[in-house]
């Protein structure tokens, strides 16, 4: 596009480009890198929940599985001594209790020589025991251990490491194996770790959000080349009203007004359930209310480029506006439509806040708010990344299609739509 | 054909007469004046009909009248706009001066008729505390023709009773039949007294009526015979029952014995209320009706029970074991013809398939009262204050009672619950003894061990008792009863009686002290007069020597002379003014001299408005307050400093977050825009990537790596950083905005690139020309252009990142916490703030949540209406 001369080195200043700028796509690509690789890794927890005296194995994960995959997980001495330091650096004190016999609980605090004894012990009997560092060794001779070890020192020892958090710090471990068994638990929901009662129906998650996102997509389109398509070529009343009615109110996202909308569907909702809170129709409902302002302003600037000769002339030879509309309108703004469908459609895919506030029971979540759980749910990250990762695979793959089968199409709504306002 | 397409020629505007803008006028009007109407009364309730009746209206309209076949296009997207947009808006801002939340208790009368207009599920799991019976007339009149065969039955019974009584006493000679008859005609006679009464009273109700039975907390006792009665034993020993009106403040005579044998019966307090429909405000009121006013309406029922009891002296002839005899209360009665409040159960039963209760004891009242707690009603603010109902305690064990008077009735209400109030010391019933805190005057040794001398003499060291405090604590809700709460009242008043007679004392005692003590400092002040006096002598007599030695000829020692006296005056100067606040200071602290008192004690309304529970009341009535949650915001002592920095915090989030990814975007731009670089569309695809990833799974991801126990780049870099929980809340600001970057570079890339190509490629050679760099040519060619086309899109950008939600919540849930007991976290954004208020895990404030949600509006309001005069979109509406 540019005719600049070239240089004497534009070899190598084409190659320096290339090297940087792939060097600075791996950084940005790695995290996707990884999370594909997360997806077919199955994330193994070293300690469990408080089971015992001491630190067994979770039996979430372990009981399942074997020996042999036991062997394979692997997690270095320093790095354990490095989390048993940082789960009880944070504590003032630890909580001793004799879980299993009295009930009976006192308090060390942390720095006296009582505590330091402990810890010392105990790092002193990791990196003592085991060779080639592989926790299960560690596990094993811990075990050993245990047996060998005075009642009141295994107390002491296990229920430092089952202090709540400090149980959740000492329990991740990549296990470096492939597996699908993430993804049969996306497709099952059966088998998600530490999940109690919760439960997890993914591919209903999934659905949902295809229902909900194409749904509100679909309508929203009509709804919109209808409104835009007399916004653009008729005169009537309260036309300047009404489009600066819509110009003011697409700038406020329904988010902002989420406590009204809750408040509203809660009302529809005793009007009828289908309407109220904890139902997909209210949620697309709400949805179709953000989305429409504003594509009505994409769409009505795109038909205004599209000349009004060609359906005055078909006016002319006796169409009505409808089958102007019809016939001739519309397969001209077919590409904006589009964009404006995909758009509408990623959009409300992405939506988070308002799902999280209409919707309330397992079926019926949408992928942003089920797959919070995974993350954002206490303690339960560690386990249940890989899980994350095949269910966050499946759920992008959709959309990613759609994004580099679109692209310019998408690229040209993005800038176009934007530029508008 | 021609006149239909004359009609729907394109941009023919249609004319209107002047009567037909005179009326639309007058139907703007009044549409405005209903509007109002609505936004000031029953907006929330009317609102949505009112939408839906005028959605209707429209479609009929576009439809039947021709002049309106173009809003046919735009119904859809008008209804819907209407309705899930432009509602909402007006909504927020409605309810943003309001309280709507939770913490509200409705007043009483408020609950009441709530429970008497509201819906109930026939279930029952949806049951007011207020247990309340209500009946319509038939109801009523089925239950009393029920009545009035059972009392024919006891009528005829009582005859036959008679007749065995006869029989059985036959033998005993002593007793005349006389006496017998005379006992039976007391019978009937009551029952002929009483007839007419029902009747009478039963005519009073009105169609439109019916009875309500309300069951409450307070207030009245039933025994297990259904009697609304107070048991007080008298000084003989015999039992007396007596209607009492439970009413009245003062114990029965007294308090001290009166509350040993009330709990041997189960009772049920009740409040009575007639539920009269009011035909101008559509709903039904209550009045409360007194026990003497119940018998206007369901006849003297009350008191046949009452009738039937026969005591021992009535009897004491009769031997006969068919007679019931309780033991405990020494009485005898009749079982065969006692008709008592029991006998409401017809009523009851009759009741239950328009209101599912049953009629019960305690347990019962507990059930219903939790049954309602978990519905969580909550309730509105009335006198100022928030009241708020607690769960009722089912443990029997792990329960404080406290007690305190009801500020409109009067009336003593005790509550059950755990957790401690606010207004502990001022109302705490330890026990027997009221253990006192105030009584501190260790800061005056002196006065403390006069005063303790003083106490010590009259012998008022004790602490202060109220008796009979056992009875009231340590029960249960149900069981507490108007004698024990009145005897505790009664006890205080005499605490109070005695501590303002303590009171009096040591008012007293600081007179004694006082002159005491003004005796004894005279003497010292006069000594320190007289000192004072001397020094002065000294003072005028050193200035003597003074004014000599300065006549003095000049040398050393006439210097050295006059720096000695000045000294020595300045000194005594400053002694006698030492000496003068001594004096002055020892009168002042006797003019001032304050001994402790005891303040009395003091049975209030609990104020539990900022007390903690475990279950949130959802909110569900609500009051205008006006601009208070505007107020709240920027004067509230917890909340004003939390909202700063979360709008400070906002405003940097949004402006970085465009900042950075705007400049990587660009740069990247550049690079693909420089020259022919091979594998462009492969380059950009590649980066497009994470802007195709839909935003909730890369957020959700990189809240997983960045997890600070766990998280694959603590890992994989073998780092220590708190990225996400770090206290002081920097790095998790920082992990925000790399994520955001990461997030938004791709978009801004993408625009870049479209701006970067429209520039005209004939400035580049015009610069080159010139011998302008390749950076001069970057900044004084294509940045300014860059920002003259995409200016508005990052004005947009940032509105957008303003109220990017899942930036922020999905990675860091706006934690870490600023501080214990403060709602937003460091990386809280407005909108995320407003989500925590409005459904957080907390108490939840939808009033305070939309008046923040109104100040985001105005935020982002101004910027955008800026932005649209900067492109001048608002031209295009006025083009269009």
């Amino acid at each position: 596009m540019l005719n600049k001369k070239k240089g004497g080195i534009p070899l190598l200043k084409e190659v320096l480009q290339h090297v940087i700028l792939i060097f600075v796509a791996l950084v940005v690509l790695l995290p996707i890198i990884e999370v594909l690789f997360a997806g077919v890794r199955k994330n193994q927890a070293v300690f469990g929940p408080h089971i015992g005296l001491i630190p067994t194995i979770d039996l979430n994960t372990w009981i399942d599985s074997n020996e042999a995959d036991r062997r394979e997980n692997v997690i270095s001495k320093k790095n354990l001594i490095n989390r048993f330091d940082r789960a009880v650096s944070g504590m003032s004190e630890f909580d001793i209790i004799d879980t299993e016999m009295s009930g009976k609980s006192m308090k060390v605090e942390n720095g006296s020589p009582e505590a330091a004894a402990v810890k010392d012990a105990f790092k002193k009997y990791i990196k003592g025991n085991g060779n080639k560092n592989l926790e299960t060794v560690f596990l094993d001779k811990y075990k050993i251990w245990e047996q060998g070890v005075s009642e009141e020192d295994k107390q002491r020892v296990g229920s430092i490491f089952f202090t709540d958090s400090a149980a959740y710090k000492l329990r991740y471990i990549y296990e470096e194996r492939f597996t699908f068994n993430n993804f049969k638990i996306f497709f099952t929901g059966v088998g998600v770790p530490d999940a109690l009662n919760a439960k997890f129906p993914m591919v209903k998650w999934f659905l949902n959000s295809i229902i909900v996102a194409g749904s509100v997509a679909i309508v929203q389109v009509i709804v919109t080349a209808l409104a835009s398509y007399v916004l653009s070529r008729f005169r009537f009343k309260g036309k300047k009203l009404g489009l600066m009615i819509i110009l003011t109110i697409q700038v406020f996202p329904g988010t902002m007004a989420m406590v009204a909308l809750y408040l509203l569907l809660l009302y529809l909702g005793n009007l009828s359930p289908l309407l109220g809170i904890d139902s997909k129709l209210g949620l697309i409902l709400v949805y179709l209310g953000g989305g429409i302002p504003f594509n009505i302003w994409l769409v009505k600037g795109y038909f205004d480029t599209i000349p009004k000769a060609l359906e005055e002339s078909a006016m002319i030879d006796g169409a009505t506006p409808w089958q102007a509309f019809i016939t001739i309108i519309l397969p001209l703004v077919r590409p904006i439509l589009a964009v404006t469908t995909i758009l509408s459609f990623v959009g409300q895919y992405n939506e988070f806040v308002l799902a999280q506030v209409i919707l309330r029971s397992p079926d019926n979540l949408t992928m942003p708010v089920g797959l919070r759980g995974f993350i954002q749910v206490q303690g339960a990250m560690n386990t249940r990344f890989g899980i994350f990762s095949a269910a966050s695979f499946v759920g992008s793959l959709p959309i990613v299609v759609l994004w580099l089968a679109l692209q310019n199409q998408i690229i040209s709504g993005l800038t176009g739509g934007s530029v508008k306002g | 054909m021609n006149g239909v397409s004359d009609k729907f020629t394109p941009d023919k505007k249609v004319k209107s007469s002047g009567i037909g803008k005179i009326i639309a006028t007058a139907i703007f009007v009044i549409l405005g004046a209903l509007l109002i109407y609505l936004i000031y009364d029953k907006f929330h309730k009317l609102l949505v009909p009112f939408f839906i009746v005028l959605g209707i209206g429209f479609i009929l309209m576009s439809i039947w009248v021709k002049g309106l076949y173009i809003y046919r296009y735009m119904l859809p997207a008008i209804l819907i706009i209407l309705i899930f947009t432009v509602y909402p808006i007006f909504y927020t801002v409605y309810i943003a001066f309001t309280n709507y939340g939770t913490g509200h208790l409705m007043t009483l009368d408020d609950a009441r008729t709530e429970v008497l207009t509201g819906k109930w599920d026939v279930d029952g799991s949806v049951l007011p505390l207020y247990a309340e019976f209500y009946a319509p007339k038939d109801k009523i009149d089925n239950f009393i023709s029920n009545w009035k065969a059972k009392k024919n039955d006891a009528i005829e019974n009582v005859k036959e009773i008679k007749s065995d009584f006869i029989k059985k006493n036959s033998k005993n000679s002593d007793l005349a039949d006389d006496d017998i008859e005379l006992v039976a005609a007391e019978k009937n006679k009551w029952y002929d007294e009483v007839e007419p009464g029902i009747i009478k009273s039963l005519d009073k109700i009105k169609k439109s009526e019916f009875l309500a039975i309300v069951f409450t907390k307070d207030k009245v006792v039933i025994d297990a015979e259904g009697k609304i009665i107070d048991k007080i034993e008298t000084n003989d020993g015999d039992i007396e029952y007596t209607e009492s009106v439970p009413d009245t403040a003062e114990p029965a005579a007294g308090g001290d014995a009166a509350t040993e044998n009330v709990q041997e019966a189960e009772p049920v307090k009740t409040l009575i209320y007639l539920a009269k429909y009011d035909n101008e405000k559509n709903s039904y009121v209550l009045t409360e009706i007194g026990l003497d006013d119940i018998k206007k309406y369901v006849g003297d029922m009350v008191r046949i029970s009452d009738k039937v009891l026969y005591t021992e002296d009535e009897l004491s002839a009769s031997e006969s074991e068919e007679s019931a005899y309780d033991s405990d209360t020494d009485e005898f009665y009749n079982t065969n013809y006692m008709i008592t409040f029991g006998d409401f159960s017809d009523f009851e039963n009759g009741l239950k398939e328009k209101c599912p209760i049953e009629l019960n004891g305690g347990s019962y009242l507990k059930g219903v009262g939790n049954e309602f707690m978990k519905k969580k009603r909550s309730f509105a603010l009335k006198d100022g204050k928030m009241y708020k109902l607690t769960m009722i305690n089912e443990t029997e064990s792990d329960y404080t009672t406290e007690v305190y008077e009801d500020k409109k009735t009067g009336k003593f209400v005790t509550t059950v619950d755990g957790s401690p109030l606010k207004h502990w010391n001022e109302y705490k019933l330890d026990g027997m003894n009221f253990v006192y805190g105030t009584f501190d005057i260790s800061a005056n040794t002196e006065a403390e061990s006069f005063l303790n001398d003083k106490m010590a003499n009259e012998g008022l060291n004790e602490k202060v008792v109220i008796e009979g405090i056992d009875n009231v604590i340590n029960k249960d809700i149900t069981t507490v009863n108007a004698g024990d709460l009145n005897t505790v009242k009664a006890n205080i008043l005499k605490a109070n009686k005695y501590i303002s007679e303590f009171n009096s004392k040591l008012a007293k005692f600081k007179k004694e002290y006082i002159t005491a003590k003004k005796e004894e400092n005279k003497s010292l002040n006069l000594e320190q007069a007289q000192i004072v006096k001397d020094k002065k002598v000294q003072i005028v007599e050193l200035n003597k020597r003074l004014a000599l030695v300065k006549r003095e000829p000049a040398g050393y020692n006439r210097y050295m002379d006059i720096k000695d006296l000045n000294n020595q005056i300045v000194q005594l100067k400053n002694e006698n003014k030492q000496t003068l606040k001594e004096i002055k200071a020892r009168n002042l602290m006797l003019d001032n001299f304050k001994m402790p008192k005891l303040s009395k004690f003091k049975i209030k309304v609990i104020d539990v408005s900022n007390t903690d529970y475990e279950n949130p009341i959802e909110p569900g009535f609500f009051a205008h307050v006006g601009f208070h949650n505007f107020t709240k915001i920027f004067t509230s002592k917890t909340l004003t400093a939390p909202f700063m920095r979360v709008f400070v915090w906002t405003v940097i989030w949004s402006a970085v977050s465009v900042i950075t990814s705007f400049a990587m975007g660009l740069m990247l731009a550049l690079v693909f825009n420089a020259g022919d670089l091979k594998g462009k569309f492969l380059y950009r695809t590649l980066f497009i990537l994470p802007y195709a990833i839909p935003s909730f799974v890369s957020v959700l991801m990189w809240g997983g790596f960045l997890n600070d126990d766990f998280g694959v780049v603590n890992l994989a870099l073998k780092l220590d950083i708190p990225w996400l929980l770090d206290p002081s809340g920097i790095m998790p600001k920082i992990s925000c905005l790399l994520v955001n970057l990461w997030l938004g570079f791709p978009y801004m890339m993408i625009i870049s690139l479209g701006a970067l190509q429209s520039i005209d490629s004939s400035m580049y050679e015009a610069a080159d020309v010139d011998g302008a760099s390749k950076f001069q040519q970057f900044r004084l060619i294509t940045l300014p252009l860059l920002l003259i086309t995409l200016g508005p899109m990052l004005v947009g950008s940032f509105a957008f990142a303003f109220n990017n939600f899942g930036g922020i919540y999905l990675l860091t849930m706006g934690r870490p916490v600023m501080d214990a007991g403060v709602l937003p976290g460091h990386t809280d954004i407005l909108i995320s703030f407003t989500y925590k208020l409005a459904f957080g895990e907390n108490e939840t404030d939808y009033g305070l949540a939309s008046a923040i949600a109104i100040i985001v509006f105005f935020i982002i309001g101004t910027i955008t209406f800026l932005q649209f005069k900067f492109t001048n979109t608002f031209k295009e509406v006025d083009n269009a």
